[in-house]
């Protein structure tokens, strides 16, 4: 039939194209990576100055003094504190600095605490189904009414009775928050189990007599997941701010524990009547452009990820892919996956139905 | 010969389209894709063209070029004239103000193609509406009125063949059947009189009866309106039925064009030659050939339905679905069960209902000596690696996360200690048995084509040697070609392992190629059992015979004489 069976030179991606990040940034043209790229930038930024807080920061978070003295305080930015210093006397480039890494370990913890417990219960709440869904989504359905913060303030005195060390705090805001993103992983994996119990291939491993264990971990799992990345992505600016509500209202991390951005809004209230910007903006730009940079590489994964959304590019250039294998041609020729889709998509389902 | 000539316009009939080397290419993942390649050809007056050709051949982006709606990923080049007027280069009023006035559209399937919330009368008129303002059309500018146009919707209804138009204008789209459906879209496209109609596989999501009727109906536009009608289908029936012309299309080419009878008796190209002799004929290759007595009697009986009945359970308010009623059959050991019926008739349901996926509500249904109504998985499920299930789609029965080589090895893991080595030896086995490469094996499901697929398919429910397999529509999603190929195969193999099977499908020409014994269902009623050969030639049952006649065959000399039949037979 084909006179021209190509020879399939890369069959399949190597898995660092196939990443979840990656991929996207591969795939996108345009607006679309210009939008993924700066939110990758700005991610970039947030997690290096977590990760090289220690070499980047001029002093330690809970420093007042060095070797020339105590620092001044409510200092304009200057050579010393090149940030300024607040009330209490801390340099503020070096809490913005720390307090990174402080967000960081919030949301590592929270966003892993709640994405275990979440995928465990959606996937049950969903393949299993009866009762036990009903009573899930009840329970996921009384968390979500509840104002996030207040949830958190809540979990958070509960937990470290208003008291806080580094690890208490920490801990107290990432399970806080985990509290409130469960119901929100729970739905996701919940209606993909559902949709996939009815797929084909997972009757057909019912049909073959598989446990429902093996059901669950061997084909729902690996196919209900696909959008936790996503996921994980919006969810962890949310953790940010959720952090920083915290540390605002005051069930943060003490500054003599932790760094922590919130908190540190909080102090410079009353430095705003006093013409003393330098000690709110700082870290109030720091937690904009972390939640904007998450946000970005969120968004553009979502829209990357539905092929709706996504642009492509017009390639002028004539690429020989038109070479289509059908079932007749020798076996040694392959199928050309994605090469078809475009005209397929268009052409619908061609067979008959029942 | 002659009765074609009596129909078909003069000769020198003007042209209503004129392709001429259009080229449409999509911008994809994967770079840019040809989908068709220099495609030309003309319709005349009055005539119907059928465009046919495999999945991927391009035939339905060309159907939607010649109206203007392609995707915005997609490109073209060349002309496709309407009236003068050039529907490639065109401004998108103008492409507005030639649909529904010059050209028209057919959709598959009815019940998308209709809006749910508008009644069928208000979705007429809005064609109609939507041309009344804009003068220099049919219309000279004059304007429809709501009254007008409700008259023309419901003279449109009446065209169609739709009963009592007057009252039914005012119905929503799920108050009518899925052919009725089909007539009201083939109204709106009417409504504003265009000399041309693109029908995209028009008939392909209706049952075989209601085709005949929409087939029938085509058909009365040409003859009595002069409508002109390009076809777009994949089925050689429907062409034989219904056209004047056929224009093969193969990978985006036209690779020949011909009319009907000089195409079905004499093709020129190879790949037509290929084409037509892979379409499964009805009479032609019947397993059940010769046979005058029940095959495989003496054997083990593995199914044994009795007084089946088959009900689910209602939602809240309204009352249970009984899909399948009093059935009755045996299916022995070495025997091919053919199981005919059309949407709706139950067939899926008793072949699941033996799978154990769905539950059996009444009577008696023993699946290897296991009684199945009011059973426990856990008790089954010993039993299960004895029966083996192929499913309809062979793109969504594989985890698209697993490669082939695990989804086949599936049953073994689950039903047996194999070590690692022992394991792929056999997978290896089982894809060689189907006729796949080993190699196939560390594959993902998407870089197979639908063919493969369903050969991996058949491996995976082969693994344990089943006494009985259970194949649901294994081959309707599959090409012409390619479903000779798996059909072929299954033959094959069914000979060699000597499992028994239950073979469902819609199509009475495969189910007659594969089955021994042949059960038709309607409405959940087994209306009519006994040798394939038998029931296709020499129908009994009122509903088997209606069936059987709908049916067109590929060949547009026997068709027309099968036609006939299918005239008397309604009209007696």
């Amino acid at each position: 039939m084909t006179t021209q069976t190509l020879p399939q030179l890369e069959r399949r991606e190597p898995l660092w194209r196939r990443l979840p990040v990656l991929s996207h940034l591969r795939n996108s043209v345009g607006l679309q990576r210009g939008m993924l790229i700066a939110g990758l930038v700005l991610t970039a930024i947030f997690l290096l100055m977590a990760l090289l807080a220690p070499l980047v920061a001029p002093y330690g978070f809970s420093q007042i003094s060095d070797a020339s003295g105590d620092f001044p305080t409510q200092d304009p930015p200057s050579a010393q504190h090149i940030w300024g210093t607040t009330v209490g006397g801390f340099d503020v480039f070096s809490r913005v600095v720390w307090g990174a890494q402080t967000a960081v370990l919030v949301i590592v913890v929270a966003v892993a605490l709640s994405i275990f417990a979440g995928v465990a219960l959606g996937l049950a709440s969903g393949y299993i189904g009866g009762w036990l869904d009903r009573v899930l989504v009840v329970v996921a359905d009384a968390v979500y009414a509840f104002p996030s913060l207040l949830v958190a303030i809540v979990m958070s005195i509960v937990i470290s009775h208003g008291q806080s060390s580094l690890w208490g705090g920490i801990l107290a805001a990432a399970i806080s928050i985990t509290v409130v993103f469960i119901p929100q992983y729970f739905r996701v994996v919940r209606a993909e189990a559902i949709r996939l119990k009815a797929e084909p291939f997972v009757e057909s491993a019912k049909v073959l007599g598989a446990s429902s264990w093996r059901i669950m971990a061997r084909h729902i799992f690996r196919n209900a997941t696909r959008s936790i990345p996503l996921i994980f992505t919006l969810n962890a600016s949310e953790a940010i701010l959720t952090l920083a509500g915290l540390g605002f209202l005051g069930f943060g991390i003490e500054p003599t524990s932790a760094a922590e951005w919130g908190f540190d809004l909080n102090k410079a209230i009353s430095d705003v009547t006093a013409g003393i910007w330098w000690t709110g903006v700082f870290p109030g730009l720091a937690i904009v452009l972390t939640v904007l940079g998450l946000t970005l590489v969120g968004e553009s994964m979502n829209d990357l990820a539905d092929s709706r959304l996504r642009t492509r590019g017009r390639s002028r250039k004539q690429r020989t892919t038109t070479a289509r294998t059908s079932d007749s041609v020798a076996p040694a020729a392959h199928a050309v996956p994605g090469v078809a889709a475009g005209a397929e998509a268009s052409t619908g389902q061609e067979g008959g139905q029942a | 010969m002659s009765e074609q000539l009596d129909v078909r316009p003069a000769v020198q009939a003007e042209t209503v389209l004129d392709i001429d080397d259009l080229e449409v290419s999509f911008a994809t993942d994967a770079g840019e894709v040809r989908a068709v390649r220099g495609v030309s050809l003309d319709v005349k007056a009055g005539e119907v063209v059928a465009v046919v050709g495999e999945s991927g051949s391009g035939k339905t982006v060309t159907a939607k070029t010649i109206l203007g709606l392609l995707p915005e990923t997609a490109t073209s080049s060349g002309a496709v004239v309407i009236k003068g007027q050039n529907v490639v280069s065109i401004s998108a009023a103008k492409l507005r103000e030639l649909r529904g006035r010059d050209v028209a559209m057919v959709f598959q399937e009815p019940s998308t193609a209709l809006n749910p919330v508008f009644t069928v009368g208000w979705q007429i008129m809005e064609g109609i509406r939507a041309h009344r303002a804009r003068g220099g059309g049919g219309q000279q500018g004059h304007r429809v009125g709501r009254k007008e146009a409700r008259a023309r919707a419901i003279e449109a209804l009446r065209k169609v063949g739709i009963p009592d138009p007057e009252k039914r204008v005012d119905y929503y789209p799920h108050q009518f059947s899925g052919g009725q459906k089909q007539r009201v879209v083939i109204a709106a496209a009417l409504a504003l009189d265009p000399e041309l109609i693109v029908a995209d596989e028009p008939t392909t999501a209706l049952d075989v009866t209601v085709q005949a009727e929409i087939l029938e109906l085509l058909r009365d536009l040409r003859d009595l309106y002069g409508t002109s009608i390009v076809l777009i289908t994949h089925n050689m029936g429907v062409v034989a039925d219904l056209a004047d012309r056929v224009v093969v299309m193969y990978q985006g080419e036209v690779v020949e064009e011909a009319p009907v009878r000089k195409l079905f008796a004499e093709p020129r190209e190879d790949y037509t030659r290929r084409l037509l002799a892979a379409v499964p004929h009805l009479g032609r290759d019947s397993a059940s050939e010769g046979v005058a007595e029940r095959l495989h009697q003496g054997g083990e009986v593995l199914v044994e339905a009795e007084g089946l009945e088959i009900v689910y359970p209602g939602r809240l308010g309204s009352p249970a679905f009984r899909a399948v009623e009093g059935v009755s059959f045996t299916v022995s050991a070495g025997e091919v069960f053919g199981l005919v019926g059309e949407s709706g008739s139950g067939k899926t349901t008793i072949g699941r209902t033996i799978a154990g996926l769905n539950r059996a509500t009444g009577g008696s249904l023993k699946v290897l000596g296991h009684e199945m109504v009011g059973f426990r998985e856990r008790s089954f499920r010993p039993l299960r690696k004895e029966i083996g299930f192929v499913f309809q789609d062979p793109a969504a029965s594989f985890n698209p996360q697993l490669t082939i080589g695990e989804c086949v090895a599936e049953p073994l893991v689950v039903h047996l200690r194999l070590q690692p080595a022992q394991l792929r030896r056999r997978v290896a086995e089982l894809l060689e048995s189907v006729q796949l490469p080993a190699s196939y094996a560390s594959r993902y499901p998407h870089e197979l084509s639908g063919g493969q697929r369903q050969r991996a398919s058949l491996a995976r429910a082969l693994a344990l040697e089943p006494r009985l397999l259970v194949a649901d529509e294994p081959t309707s999603a599959l090409d012409v070609s390619v479903q000779a190929k798996v059909l072929e195969l299954f033959r094959e193999i069914q000979a060699e392992l000597g499992f028994a099977a239950l073979f469902i499908s819609h199509d009475l020409a495969v189910v007659d190629q594969l089955s021994h014994w042949v059960g038709v269902l309607y409405k959940g009623r087994l209306v009519e059992q006994g040798i394939g050969s038998r029931v296709m030639n020499d129908p009994q049952d009122a509903y088997t015979k209606r069936l059987i006649a709908s049916l067109p065959v590929p060949d547009p000399v026997q068709q027309a004489e099968r036609r006939k039949a299918h005239r008397a037979l309604l009209g007696g």
